[in-house]
């Protein structure tokens, strides 16, 4: 069994807010596990907590209540922070740093030496599309740029943990893509992925595992193959279909059309050979089969965050 | 050590992309504004028709106006200097914090002693700049004007930069709790009090003579202007005393710093 590397447990975290001192609950109760190897996705609306939880996790903010275990020990060590890398949703540098200077600058901060950098900047410039731009002053960037620039940073010591908020808001097609590959290829290395995010189609092409969260709770906690599975379906077109078939096919079976007598339907993967069986007993035709998803992770999100908003 | 050095360079880079460069061109120009009556009018002539008190006044102001500028435009440059610390040191955080950089760096294995203290060590390295700039402008026009300083002159040096480092801890200190705004009018008026305290402590008055005492205790002695007498051929200094108030301000000044990390260790780092 793998490795938890991060362990949330009944975090609770308030603020006090406005003349009053008004208390404002960010987090009510929070738990999460994200194993090592995996990238897990934590989604939720605008002031869920998702960016509350991931400031607790860095130990930027003291938690009410509940435990939060980075590698197995207490989080907010400056040693656990040499082992993570972080990308803020809106990530920032110092005006006066070109690209290279401002990976330095990160380097250093990270415990690398002068001389692993000079050879891991410019490659990291390069994976991130920001090859031609090392020399350029980061405040003259675009915000797709300086969003691959705070990734790269996060990236540069080679941390066993990434959490990335907001990664690739503020990228255009390609750059979304890019930063998707190289999530997908931090995966492959081992690392593991704790990512915040709103593009939900993002989530489902390269995470393992969802977390959703809405007003300060998790609401929904599910890897992406038991979702896959849950609502993959099969649609079988048939011709010769008549009101006596619709009788015995059985009510477990949707029609996802009809037109004339050609109708395409629809059944749970389990399903799929009883229907078959009971198809080929009857008066028609069986033409193309085809896998069919039922709901996306956008529908889900609906179902579970998006009837509080 | 390293990430020390690494976060002063970057604080020190920051002030100069500030264009904080301008607080030279600003002090130069205050000096060009004390120095250009020696140059417009070299030799002026007592003028007649006074009292013969008010007539011997005159005549001693007129043949000290040269030192007298010139240990002016010292302590204008070094009171810049100390209102340069308290200014960059009440806003060193709130910048970090409303630009998020500090996100960032406070996501890597740096204390948050560390951070403040590469602030603190920055804006030292700048004011020990632009008193050794000052210095420089001041040595060629005492030679012009044939001014001379007594060795007093580096003990006010010294007041100078210890009353940097006193007050714009004061101010990184109080920003870790308080905005920028507020610390920066507390060092200020922390600047102002031991004018008041030596007011207090000399009164009469029972009442007045207590608070005066107990503020004495809590309020660092501050900057001493010591151009004056250094410019005053066979004054006296007097180096005890002015040690031990180098001494106190330094004391109060890393006990303020030393509150300031504690605090900020404690506290949350909440981008608002």
């Amino acid at each position: 069994m793998s490795e938890s590397i991060i362990q949330i447990e009944n975090l609770r975290k308030t603020y006090r807010s406005g003349l009053r001192r008004a208390q404002v609950v960010a987090v009510k109760n929070v738990t999460l596990t994200v194993k090592q190897g995996s990238v897990v996705a934590f989604v939720g609306p605008n002031g869920a907590g998702k960016t509350t939880t991931i400031h607790s996790l860095l130990g930027f903010l003291k938690i009410d209540a509940g435990t939060i275990r980075l590698f197995g020990q207490p989080a907010g060590s400056a040693a656990l922070r040499r082992r993570v890398g972080y990308q803020c949703e809106i990530f920032n540098t110092y005006p006066f740093y070109t690209a290279t200077q401002a990976l330095q600058y990160y380097g250093r901060l990270s415990g690398i030496s002068p001389e692993t950098l000079a050879r891991a900047i410019p490659k990291q410039l390069e994976r991130l599309g920001l090859g031609d731009a090392r020399s350029r002053k980061a405040s003259g960037f675009s915000k797709g740029m300086t969003q691959r620039l705070g990734l790269a940073q996060a990236l540069l010591h080679e941390p066993e943990l990434l959490i990335l908020d907001e990664p690739t808001s503020g990228l255009d097609p390609e750059g979304r893509r890019l930063v998707l590959d190289i999530i997908r290829d931090e995966k492959s290395r081992g690392r593991t992925v704790f990512l915040s995010s709103h593009i939900l189609s993002d989530v489902e092409r390269i995470c393992d595992e969802v977390i959703m969260i809405r007003q300060g709770e998790v609401v929904f906690n599910e890897t992406i193959a038991s979702l896959v599975a849950q609502t993959e379906e099969w649609a079988i077109e048939v011709e010769g279909f008549t009101g006596s078939v619709r009788e015995q096919i059985g009510a477990e079976t949707r029609i996802l059309s009809i037109i004339g007598d050609k109708a395409v339907l629809l059944c749970h993967v389990s399903a799929k050979r009883g229907l078959l069986k009971t198809l080929l007993e009857l008066p028609v035709e069986i033409g193309t089969m085809q896998r069919h998803r039922s709901g996306s992770l956008e529908d889900l999100y609906m179902r579970h965050v998006g009837k509080a908003e | 050590m390293t990430r020390v050095l690494l976060l002063t360079r970057n604080a020190f880079r920051g002030m100069l992309h500030a264009r904080s460069v301008y607080l030279w061109l600003f002090a130069a120009f205050l000096v060009a504004i004390r120095l250009l009556p020696l140059l417009l009018i070299p030799n002026p002539q007592v003028p007649q028709g006074f009292n013969p008190v008010m007539q011997q006044r005159l005549a001693e102001a007129i043949r000290n106006r040269r030192p007298n500028s010139m240990a002016g435009g010292l302590n204008d440059w070094s009171v810049l200097c100390i209102v340069f610390g308290i200014i960059v040191g009440a806003t060193a955080l709130s910048k970090e914090v409303s630009t998020k950089t500090i996100i960032t760096t406070l996501a890597r294995p740096v204390q948050r002693w560390e951070f403040l203290f590469g602030k603190w060590i920055a804006i030292q390295l700048f004011a020990i700049l632009s008193l050794a700039i000052g210095f420089a402008l001041f040595q060629a026009a005492s030679r012009y004007f044939d001014v001379t300083f007594s060795s007093a002159i580096w003990l006010g040096a010294a007041h100078a930069l210890v009353a940097t480092m006193l007050y714009s801890a004061i101010a990184i200190a109080v920003s870790t709790i308080l905005s920028p705004a507020l610390s920066g009018a507390l060092a200020v008026v922390l600047a102002f009090l031991p004018g008041l305290i030596s007011f207090l402590t000399e009164d009469t008055g029972r009442f007045r003579h207590v608070i005066g005492v107990a503020l004495s205790y809590v309020v660092p002695p501050g900057y001493s202007n010591l151009y004056a007498i250094a410019v005053r051929a066979g004054a006296a200094v007097d180096y005890s005393a002015q040690s031990k108030t180098l001494f106190e301000n330094l004391g109060y000044g890393v006990l303020f710093f030393v509150l300031g990390c504690v605090v900020f260790t404690k506290r949350e780092v909440r981008l608002g």
